[in-house]
């Protein structure tokens, strides 16, 4: 009788924390009345003409692997349907930027930026001017979506790159995507510069990790800002690599804050302590980025009914 | 003569003895049996009450009220269940017996939300075995609820290749996932937890929340279909009676909102919601009618102002309409609604210039 009791014992305990299970059920179903608002309007947001929608701008930042966690962020955006008119990016922002211009689904940029490594994106080849050629990366994009003009891609695209002969900061909106990737990801240092129409190009972060003026420039009404920088702080710096990202970054994030002034919500995954060379914590980065901008959904939401409420 | 009577008295009580120690076994016997019997039915006031004349027997006092503090709890008393698993630590108990009653507390701790001492005793129970799973798995649930998911994933992962908790591992990495906004392997973990126990209402009301969010609403029918089907409540209802009318079914949308309200009569949503539907087909007035009925029961509601006011200015009353607007601007912790009214006021003036 005893030894019955006994080994019931544990049994019940696992039953028992079964109560633990019990707040599950009551969170679900609307329950809040500012998320059922923005539901019932949302879908007459969807229903307005295009001319009467506000154009929006996803500026997607510099920051090497961790901005695979742009992936996640595009992955959301796909999933809830919300609009995005414009693109503008950045070195891997300029990467992940493209290939959701060009329509590829948001799945598969997910898949790529899990799997993801140096291999795909650089060659060695000693050169004065860096040790590995970036044109892998450009064959990279070519394989994706072709040799795509950015005036046909689905989603106005334009990247950053800068002229390192005369300090020049360049918009590449015109002619082939896939080039123009290229130099806006090329990194100063180890990376060797890219001859792109008679100018010479490197990295766009060296002069600006965060075009949100671009997007204004092209006519963004909302400007939806993707900040991936690392935190100079604890950035490792145990090599060359990343020395020079630090400086890059240091500088980048010095002059990204006027730039994320310009927007109307910017969204940080928590990639600080990754590195810019990690790119095998692709997984990580891109639930980062899902997390991130889920839980910006309802805000982005209340931005754009903010602009067009007068006419649902 | 003396010693005779003395001996044949000494036997009297031996033989006495005897035939009473067996009944008294018997009689435990009996009542243990029977709180066994009531707690198999769920028929916990009776097992509760069995168990307390057990303990009255003063027979194993630390089991007991062991048992009691799991029955009280699964009864919802958790101040019972607390007083008596406080009692069960003061009684000589085995090591398993120590560890269900610090999970069982912990647990308790965790119901209160305060997770403190939560995770303090399931922390004890760590302590006292490395490997007892139950405490990963409260200690899992406790950072969930603290919004600590990678704190979370890292206790979860800890009975990630447990047989025993298979189903309670997938369902609340669910949960966790969910939370966390990683709604792809939610719905895998979830997925795993119902093939593990495919009735599960848990499970199934976690898929269709994230099949809502998803705006899925179909597989969000489905899913909350099963769990009204089981355990119906009126949230539940009223979710479905949303899916419907995103998916312009608003007939069966109004005809599910009234299930709602049968079930939740005084839930003020239920009918803000269904302001929303006639709101929707341009019925302003029956629209009104209902926003009315939802500020009857709760004259706080922001969304049943807001949709009054709406009403109100398609029929051409500014000045309520305007009154409704002002009513949400003096409401706390509404900022954004409180934005749209503003704006509101702002165009009902320019409209009644």
């Amino acid at each position: 009788m005893v030894l019955n009791l006994s080994q019931k014992l544990i049994i019940y305990v696992f039953l028992v924390l079964i109560v633990l299970y019990l707040p599950a059920t009551l969170s679900a179903g609307a329950t809040d009345e500012e998320e059922i608002l923005i539901d019932f309007l949302w879908p007459l947001y969807l229903s307005l003409p295009a001319a009467e929608k506000p154009k929006v701008a996803l500026v997607l930042g510099g920051g090497g692997a961790r901005g695979l966690a742009h992936a996640g962020v595009v992955k959301v955006f796909a999933e809830e349907h919300l609009p995005v008119d414009i693109i503008v990016g950045t070195s891997v922002g300029a990467l992940i930027g493209s290939l959701y211009a060009a329509g590829l689904p948001a799945d598969t940029i997910v898949d790529m930026a899990q799997h993801m490594n140096w291999n795909k994106l650089v060659s060695f080849k000693l050169s004065p001017v860096g040790l590995y050629s970036t044109k892998r990366m450009e064959e990279y994009v070519t394989k994706y979506i072709g040799n795509k003009q950015f005036d046909e891609l689905n989603i106005p695209f334009a990247c950053v790159a800068v002229d390192i002969r005369n300090g020049e900061k360049i918009i590449l909106k015109e002619g082939p995507v896939a080039p123009a990737v290229r130099a806006s990801a090329t990194m100063p240092g180890l990376f060797q510069p890219v001859e792109y129409r008679h100018r010479l190009l490197m990295d766009g972060g060296v002069i600006d990790n965060m075009p949100a003026d671009v997007a204004k420039l092209m006519g963004a009404d909302i400007i939806i800002a993707i900040d991936v920088t690392a935190q100079v702080g604890i950035a490792k710096t145990n090599n060359a690599l990343l020395i020079l990202s630090q400086v890059i970054y240091i500088r980048g994030n010095f002059l990204a804050e006027g730039q994320l002034k310009l927007a109307d919500l910017v969204i940080s995954p928590e990639v600080k302590d990754i590195t810019v060379s990690e790119l095998n914590r692709g997984e990580e980065c891109v639930d980062a980025g899902v997390v991130a901008t889920r839980a910006k959904v309802r805000m982005i939401k209340k931005v754009i009914l903010n602009r067009v409420w007068d006419k649902l | 003569m003396s010693k005779r009577i003395w001996l044949a008295w000494l036997c009297c009580i031996l033989l006495l003895s005897v035939r009473l120690a067996p009944a008294a076994d018997r009689e435990l016997k009996i009542m243990l049996a029977t709180a066994e019997k009531a707690e198999q039915k769920n028929d916990l006031p009776a097992a509760i009450e069995n168990y307390l004349k057990v303990l009255e027997k003063n027979y194993y006092p630390g089991r007991i009220h062991l048992i009691l503090g799991r029955l009280y709890l699964a009864a919802g008393n958790k101040s019972e269940a607390e007083k008596h698993l406080t009692q069960a630590l003061e009684q000589e108990l085995n090591q398993e017996e120590q560890l269900s009653v610090q999970a069982l507390l912990g647990t308790i701790s965790y119901c209160r939300q305060n997770y403190a001492q939560a995770i303090e005793r399931f922390n004890n129970c760590i302590e006292m075995k490395r490997n007892y799973e139950s405490a990963y798995l409260g200690l899992a649930k406790v950072y969930i609820d603290m919004q600590m998911y990678p704190e979370a994933l890292k206790k979860l992962n800890v009975i990630r290749r447990s047989k025993k908790l298979k189903f309670e591992y997938n369902l609340t990495a669910g949960l966790l996932y969910r939370d966390w906004g990683l709604y792809q392997k939610a719905l895998l973990s979830l997925r795993q937890a119902i093939v593990s126990d495919p009735t599960s209402t848990a499970a199934h009301q976690a898929l269709a929340d994230i099949y809502y969010q998803q705006k899925e609403y179909g597989q969000a029918l489905r899913e909350l279909s099963y769990v009204a089907s089981l355990q119906p409540q009126g949230s539940v209802y009223r979710t479905m009676a949303l899916c419907l009318f995103y998916l312009r079914e608003k007939e069966k949308a109004m005809a599910f909102l009234l299930k709602a309200i049968k079930l939740e009569p005084n839930d003020h949503l239920n009918y803000a919601i269904g302001g929303l539907i006639y709101y929707e087909s341009h019925d302003w007035e029956k629209a009104g009618d209902q926003f009315t009925r939802s500020l009857e029961m709760n004259s706080q509601s922001a969304l049943a102002l807001i949709g009054r006011g709406w009403c109100e200015k398609k029929l051409n009353d500014t000045s309520l309409a305007m009154a409704d607007f002002q009513k949400v601007l003096d409401l706390r912790d509404v900022s954004w609604l409180q934005e749209l009214a503003q704006k509101n006021i702002a165009a009902v003036a320019v409209e009644k210039r």
